[in-house]
């Protein structure tokens, strides 16, 4: 996302997608939203359209306000939706308080009682809408350098941006309904590694999925034994480290760092 | 007979509620240099943003008979090359990335831009866009470190390697100091000698238009004030209406300065 939208803060947790995604998932636990040949493609379902929907909305506001779609605008518009949908989540909350233990659950983010079975649907998903991101990655990289330069170069530019737009929410979508709203990995974990690999998205897409996943691992073993015998949510360390480096990022990138 | 290598009929474009091209129409052959000149906020960039389809347009554009709009962006970008006015970058890609990356419309491969996998021919091209713009000492550096003009030129190499029949130039020398305001001048006329070529360039800079273009597109308000031979376009009389104030005077005020 951060070579999409050529915007080096650009996030589903700083977009509000991941957000997004969440209040799918809620919708779909307080309303019962559920398919009966799969027991949990309900949340996964609406998770991964709610992540679209709101990148499309963000994204569409954006537009309309700057068509350059520029760092500042994203980010401004992303903290509004956010509160957005909390407050919307809060109203779904207030309907369903029964539920209220579960719902808690997707806004903070965790891998708590989590098996194989979920990893298997994770791996599905990445093997698809990250393959597709994958064979994208030249045209990541011309949308990198910028969005005008990619379409004279003869970039689709409108499909393209389609097919990874499509993707992301599905990626942002299945890993919320899995492990909630996790927050600030995908933004922190691409900015140590570009530079190790450089900006060529096809050594950086791969070398931050597994820098992402070793980021979250660190992180989950830190939630289960800093409180030792109580367990933290991974949520909340991913986003306490996280929102200190996106800080220190955003004060280089002011200062023409 | 051959179609013409561009046809433009009947160009309209609005931003917004504002009309920005009206009715504009003009052609070009190959081996000719297209300048297009007018004052601020006449239609010059929206006119080249159309003909890379960045701007929704009524009328027609035609590349060597065929309607811009039917081709596939990758077979579009083979035709027309294109410098933008400027080009802001934000993460350190090497020059010579972005250079190769003018390669994709030829190669759409994921790999098939390294260097070590692509053909000979594709690495050619690369280099010798990087040779004729002068960034092949620099070629390992990354594009956030290189001043406005390398940056220019980088980006003028990527147009180059993308080897298309037509090369759109929007202000190339905008950023550039004299010398290199020559060099590439000079470098685009040395890159227009082999057949089958045409550039179209935007230019403010009426001297050079009139040094170097075989034809000029005059334009005012969106509309198309006079169009053909450099020397015919650009008279005192034409140039006063279209910029309100008496060029011929002031360039010879100007260069009274120098004797």
């Amino acid at each position: 996302m951060q070579g999409l939208l050529k915007n080096p803060l650009a996030d589903g947790s700083t977009l509000g997608v991941s957000s997004g995604a969440a209040l799918g998932a809620v919708c779909a636990i307080a309303f019962g939203i559920t398919f009966p040949a799969l027991p949990f493609a309900g949340t996964m379902v609406t998770a991964v359209l709610f992540a679209f929907l709101s990148l499309l909305l963000i994204l569409g506001l954006a537009y309309r306000l700057d068509h350059s779609l520029s760092t500042d605008t994203i980010i401004l518009i992303g903290v509004v939706f956010s509160m957005f949908v909390s407050s919307l989540m809060s109203i779904v909350i207030t309907f369903a308080s029964d539920r209220i233990q579960h719902i808690t659950f997707w806004t903070m983010g965790s891998l708590q009682g989590k098996g194989y079975p979920d990893a298997l649907v994770l791996l599905g998903a990445l093997v698809f809408f990250g393959g597709a991101i994958f064979l994208h990655s030249r045209e990541l990289n011309a949308f990198a350098i910028g969005e005008e330069n990619a379409r004279h170069i003869g970039v689709d530019v409108r499909r393209v941006r389609l097919i990874l737009l499509i993707a992301v929410s599905g990626l942002i979508g299945v890993c919320v309904s899995v492990g909630g709203n996790i927050g600030f990995v995908g933004l922190v974990t691409p900015h140590i590694l570009r530079m190790l690999t450089g900006p060529d998205h096809r050594r950086l897409l791969p070398a931050s999925l597994f820098g992402g996943a070793c980021f979250l691992m660190l992180a989950d073993l830190v939630s289960r034994t800093l409180l030792n015998p109580r367990e933290l949510n991974v949520g909340i360390v991913t986003s306490l480290a996280g929102s200190a480096v996106f800080i220190l990022i955003f004060y280089r990138a002011r200062r023409g760092g | 007979m051959m179609p013409k290598m561009l046809e433009v009929k009947a160009l309209s474009a609005r931003l917004g509620q504002k009309q920005v091209l009206e009715d504009l129409s003009f052609s070009l052959e190959e081996g000719r240099w297209l300048m297009i000149a007018g004052p601020n906020g006449a239609g010059k960039s929206t006119a080249v943003k159309a003909m890379t389809r960045g701007v929704d347009y009524q009328g027609s554009i035609l590349f060597e008979g065929e309607d811009i709009r039917k081709k596939k962006s990758a077979e579009l970008a083979r035709c027309m090359g294109v410098l933008a006015q400027s080009n802001p970058v934000s993460y350190s890609f090497t020059v010579e990335e972005v250079v190769s990356l003018g390669r994709y419309s030829h190669t759409p491969g994921l790999f098939s831009s390294d260097r070590r996998r692509a053909g000979k021919p594709e690495r050619d091209m690369v280099e010798y866009a990087l040779e004729l713009t002068g960034m092949a000492s620099r070629r390992r550096q990354s594009v956030l470190t290189l001043s406005g003009g390398e940056l220019q030129r980088t980006f003028l190499a990527q147009a180059l390697a993308q080897d298309p029949k037509l090369l759109i130039l929007d202000e190339p020398t905008n950023h550039l100091d004299l010398l290199y305001q020559k060099q590439v001048f000079e470098l685009i006329g040395e890159w227009l000698k082999t057949p089958g070529r045409a550039v179209i360039s935007v230019t403010h800079d009426l001297s050079l238009a009139k040094a170097y273009g075989t034809e000029v597109l005059l334009m005012d308000q969106g509309r198309k004030a006079a169009w053909g031979r450099a020397e015919e376009v650009l008279t005192a009389e034409a140039l006063k209406r279209v910029y309100r104030m008496d060029v011929y005077g002031w360039m010879r005020k100007m260069l009274s300065q120098w004797t």
